[in-house]
């Protein structure tokens, strides 16, 4: 009688100190993930520099469809791809900018460049499932590469289809491989990663255009500054808001709620003389090997 | 007579356990091969990278994300047989139940492989631990098959505990220290008290209840891979019930396959009867009606409506470049088995076996289509992605399929494949006075019906 | 009647006119003010049958340099609800709408352009165009009749038009022959003063009040004035518009300004362009920022704020709970194992 009221005892110690333990065990396993399952990814915000007039910068891009004729005028490769692509040393069969030849819906043709919408509701950094893509405060949405693990979730998420993969180890420029990668600027390029057009985030935080405005031959690309409510195409500065209200500006797929920071103001290169019944392809864009880029010579691809 | 069916019963299924044939031998050997030239083809992969995939920027999934959908599917089997006809009490589920389990353990971790095998950078797959992000689906994924794997592994084992049991008991002396051991480790000393009963009916209670929304969440993530896009195609709010429904679907036809190639193979004619097969046979008709409501209802709101991506993509899969794999899928996936189920004269178990088949390729080619042609369809206009699986994802495929049915091949060599346990309970249930045949959930044994009799 | 007398009445006449339109030219030409501050008074009545009672064309000659004054009367008996902004082409200039209750408006202006320039009612109407249209010939200064051709007017006739302006009522007639001193073009100085004129800011808004006065201190109304910012953004100077104001007849303009740009010192440019017989003018003014001046753009907040917050914490609920049932199960299957340690 005593040895089995002993015995009880001693199960009913045992069961509580194992369901001790066993409370214990899982909150020592859930307490460390608690915080990353919890807390939001903030990546980290584009380099500030020291102390700034400034408003914070809300970066925008327009592209003056007007101006836009796909550069077959100038019988050339479309120029703000070829920068692009020299600029930041763009993988063989990747465009980070890619120009499109539309039919509108009045029938006319007309040339529409698109880089990454940097929208203000990005599904892409939603879906992420490592955070390795992230929207910076100044609006840029960037990748870190030391972070993707290549799962292209991303890639199907994104409407417009910015975004592009390195399904092989790209070729670098020479000295990439000792260049000090940033998110800003991604190079050297790595195998297994996602690729897309970053807004030169390390362009336009130095005060630049970015690769693709400044190579435009028609000045037909602005990067606008929503704070600031100002743009430029590298030869007029313009009021932001003013300018895209009365020129009636609109953005690609507005109806998805992406909220994308690149508009685009209507027309077909007519002010560059591009005939709607003359019908002309753009050329193929060369790459930065063709182009003999190098990282010395960063800028030298880019032509204006 | 209960103890003749039962000696007869233990027989049948140690068979495998303590003796192994040469087609064993030479089976095991083709399926290491198959899964070994998967290894080499990932190795392939590790080298060169997924460029050697047929995968490009525009079709970004291929195969592995549609094995990974398809072997989600499968996984459906155990929960719908061990969770839902238990509670709903229906007693022909009895010899089922360990295959169906099994078919879920299997089909889940070849299901949480693939995205392994699809990733980018392999190296950082313990990121997804690190850095995970609540709000990914990827990271629902996760999250809900490594439950459903967790909880199908433990409903698993729970009534392996006096199989194991049984074989400690049964093989001494019959197989290797270690095997026994083995044996006795997961046996945890069952004895067949009550007390023991007890606990094991309290744990099986639980998780029949808790699996099934583990299930059907699993799915569901499954499905909000695609459909948290603003794909055409994908961008479906229908999307999680059309999956999980599928996966029933697919569940039990997978089911039917294996449990003909296991009758046959392990001579379990006794238990696996044609009622068995008849009862399956309707269930994967009803949920086949079941699917093609959903599949309609899918099709007809896009065509209706003839919006944009949306119509483009629809035109290439009915009348264009899909059309083939489409209507075949249909037909001989959606269409036929159903018919093939209710006529009486096809109902014959090799027809039915064959049904079950096509009904796995149907829904094979249909993830394939899920998957594809939506990526394919140009988002901006630029021209249709063309995919081309190569060698190395055929391989990767193959082997997956290979693993999926080495475990089977394993399994049925460590532990006897129907569950002893459960048809012990079946027999008594049915020796038991009134009222035991319609329990809607399995009541705790008092001690004195049959318990401590049998070792 | 001898045949002499009616041709010598009507010469006596002629004479006579000439000598009493003459007494008045000689009056003002002997008072010998500068021509370019005289100004040419014309009058034309708009009436039923046209200007001046005449239908289809209708010319008036001046003399380059001279200043000019254009008063439209409305004067219409007929046809009483017929407006008018009549306008005169090639100087790009107009007046209000003349009609029942407005009956006068003038233009104003040095007519430094010779050429020929059409004035007309404004408003599209055919019966307007047929009645209502007239041309001004500006002659080269001291030269022969001016050259038809050179009109900027729409489309001037080479052949003779009726001449002579006929002027009805008061008003100094124009002598075409006669060579009048000119100056060249001299338009009127304006001063354009634009108040604060430099300010600290810390990024609130302010309202620029611009006044545009002439010479004399009186105020120009109805004037344009633009208002720019230097800029300098992403390596590029340029100018960019604020907005245009126009003066009211204080000669006032109001602009109301937000100051969004981050530079420390910027500097604002009012002009206006030059109107009529006024010259431009333009005002800087330098404004200096202390503060960071509100972005001018606040991003909308992405919705379902609450259930975005609330749903990842529900989630990991019901994970922990999920797990802890796991481990309850699998702490059950050790009961087994303890059970069995009973006997």
């Amino acid at each position: 009688m005593d040895g089995k009221q002993n015995h009880q005892k001693w199960q009913l110690s045992r069961r509580r100190l194992l369901a001790l333990m066993a409370t214990a065990g899982a909150a020592a396993v859930a307490a460390p993930l608690a915080p990353s399952l919890l807390t939001k990814v903030r990546g980290a915000s584009a380099a500030t520099g020291g102390q700034r007039q400034t408003p914070l910068r809300q970066w925008a891009m327009v592209f003056d469809l007007r101006k836009c004729e796909g550069c077959v005028t100038t019988d050339k490769a479309p120029q703000c791809v070829e920068g692009c692509n020299a600029e930041h040393f763009v993988p063989q069969g990747q465009e980070w900018i890619r120009v499109f030849e539309v039919e509108g819906a009045a029938g006319h043709n007309y040339f529409l460049p698109r880089p990454c919408m940097q929208c203000e509701n990005p599904p892409c950094v939603n879906v992420c499932p490592v955070g390795a893509t992230y929207r910076t405060d100044e609006g840029i949405i960037l990748i870190n590469h030391d972070r993707c693990i290549g799962c292209r979730m991303c890639m199907a998420a994104c409407p417009y289809g910015v975004r592009s993969f390195n399904w092989d180890q790209p070729p670098n420029p020479a000295g990439a491989t000792f260049a000090n990668y940033s998110p800003e600027y991604p190079v050297p390029h790595r195998r297994g990663t996602v690729e897309k057009c970053m807004l030169c985030a390390h362009r336009v935080g130095d005060g630049r255009l970015p690769a693709c405005a400044e190579a435009c031959p028609m000045y037909a690309v602005y990067l606008g500054d929503l704070g600031e409510d100002i743009a430029t195409n590298g030869k007029e500065v313009v009021k932001l808001s003013d300018f895209l209200a009365a020129n009636s500006a609109f953005r690609l797929k507005e109806d998805l709620g992406t909220r994308p920071r690149v508009w685009y103001i209507p027309g077909h290169g007519q002010d560059e003389g591009h005939d709607i019944t003359v019908r002309s392809r753009p050329k193929k864009a060369r790459s930065w090997q063709e182009q003999g880029a190098t990282l010395e010579h960063k800028d030298e691809g880019v032509k204006k | 007579m209960a103890a003749t069916a039962e000696e007869r019963l233990q027989q049948r299924v140690l068979a495998p356990v303590t003796h192994t044939s040469r087609a064993w031998y030479l089976w095991l050997g083709f399926l290491v091969l198959l899964v070994g030239a998967g290894l080499f083809a990932y190795n392939a992969q590790l080298q060169g990278g997924l460029a050697v995939t047929g995968m490009r920027d525009t079709v970004i999934w291929g195969l592995y994300i549609s094995n990974f959908v398809f072997f989600s599917g499968v996984s459906m089997a155990g929960t719908f047989i061990s969770a839902i006809l238990r509670i709903t009490g229906a007693e022909w589920r009895r010899p089922l139940t360990r295959i169906a389990e099994l078919t879920t353990v299997s089909a889940l971790l070849m299901c949480a492989l693939m995205p392994l095998v699809d990733m980018g950078r392999p190296d950082r797959v313990l990121y997804l631990l690190r850095y995970g992000r609540l709000q990914s689906p990827i990271v629902w994924d996760i999250i809900a098959i490594t439950t459903y794997l967790t909880a199908s592994v433990i409903y698993l084992y729970l009534f392996l505990i006096p199989d194991a049991a049984l074989l400690r008991d049964g093989l001494k002396g019959k197989v290797s220290r270690l095997r026994h051991g083995l044996y006795a480790l997961l046996a945890l000393g069952w004895q067949g008290l009550p007390e023991q009963r007890r606990r094991i009916e309290r744990g099986a209670a639980i998780m029949m209840v808790l699996i099934i929304p583990i299930g059907v969440t699993v799915h569901s993530v499954v499905s909000w891979i695609f459909g948290m896009t603003y794909r055409s195609g994908w961008d479906s709010t229908i999307f999680a019930p059309y999956f999980a429904v599928g996966a029933l679907y697919s569940g039990v036809a997978m089911l039917i396959t294996l449990m003909f190639v296991l009758r046959r193979v392990c001579h379990l004619e006794e238990y696996l009867t044609e009622k068995h097969f008849r009862y399956l046979g309707y269930m994967l008709a009803a949920f086949g009606v079941l699917y093609l409501y959903f599949t309609f209802a899918e099709y007809l709101t896009v065509a209706y409506k003839l919006e944009g991506g949306e119509s483009l993509l629809l035109e290439e899969l009915l009348l264009g470049r899909y059309s083939l794999l489409v209507w075949s899928g249909f037909f001989g996936g959606q269409i036929l088995p159903i018919l093939v189920v209710l006529l009486p004269a096809t109902r014959t178990l090799p027809i039915l076996f064959v049904a079950s088949v096509l009904v796995n390729v149907g829904m094979y080619i249909k993830r394939y289509v899920i998957v594809v042609p939506s990526l394919a369809n140009p988002l901006m206009p630029y021209e249709w992605g063309v995919y081309t699986p190569t060698w190395v994802e055929l391989a990767v495929t193959g082997a997956s399929f290979g693993g999926f049915v080495l475990v089977f091949t394993l399994f049925t060599k460590l532990f006897p494949i129907i569950s002893v346990w459960e048809m012990r309970e079946g027999w008594e249930r049915a020796r038991q006075p009134a009222g035991a045949g319609l329990a809607a959930a399995p009541a705790a044994l008092s001690p004195d019906a049959g318990g401590g009799a049998h070792a | 009647m001898p045949s002499w007398r009616p041709w010598a009445a009507r010469c006596a006449a002629s004479m006579a006119a000439l000598l009493m339109g003459a007494v008045p030219v000689a009056v003002a030409h002997a008072a010998d003010p500068p021509a370019h501050v005289e100004a040419v008074k014309i009058r034309v009545d708009l009436t039923d049958g046209g200007f001046n009672g005449e239908p289809g064309d209708f010319v008036l000659e001046v003399e380059q340099g001279h200043v000019v004054e254009m008063t439209f009367v409305w004067a219409h008996v007929g046809y009483v609800e017929e407006e008018h902004i009549m306008l005169l082409e090639g100087y790009k200039l107009e007046t209000e709408k003349l009609n029942f209750q407005n009956r006068e408006g003038t233009i104003k202006f040095i007519a430094d352009k010779p050429g020929t320039f059409v004035f007309k009612c404004d408003l599209d109407c055919d019966v307007h165009d047929y009645l209502q249209r007239g041309y001004l010939k500006v002659k080269r200064a001291g030269s022969a009749p001016p050259p038809t051709q050179e009109g900027q007017g729409t489309g001037s006739p080479t052949g003779a038009a009726p001449s002579g302006a006929t002027a009805s009522g008061s008003g100094t007639a124009p002598s075409s022959g006669q060579a009048v001193p000119v100056a060249g073009p001299t338009l009127l100085p304006t001063k354009l003063s634009v108040s604060p004129s430099s300010w600290v800011t810390g990024g609130e808004p302010i309202t620029l009040m611009a006044v545009l006065t002439d010479a004399k201190g009186k105020p120009v109304p109805k004037a344009e004035v633009r208002f720019s910012l230097d800029t300098d953004f992403a390596g590029t100077k340029g100018q960019v518009a604020l907005g245009v104001a126009k003066t009211d007849g204080n000669g006032v303009a109001f602009l109301d300004y937000q100051p969004t740009l981050g530079a420390r010192r910027h500097a604002i440019a009012a002009s206006f362009e030059g109107q009529g017989l006024y010259d431009e003018s333009q005002q800087v003014i330098q404004v200096e920022e202390v503060g960071v001046p509100p972005s001018a753009y606040t991003m909308p907040p992405i919705g379902l704020a609450g259930f975005r917050h609330w749903a990842p914490r529900a989630l990991v609920l019901t994970i922990v709970v999920v797990w802890a049932t796991f481990g309850f199960i699998l702490y059950q299957a050790l009961g087994v194992r303890w059970a069995r340690a009973r006997r």
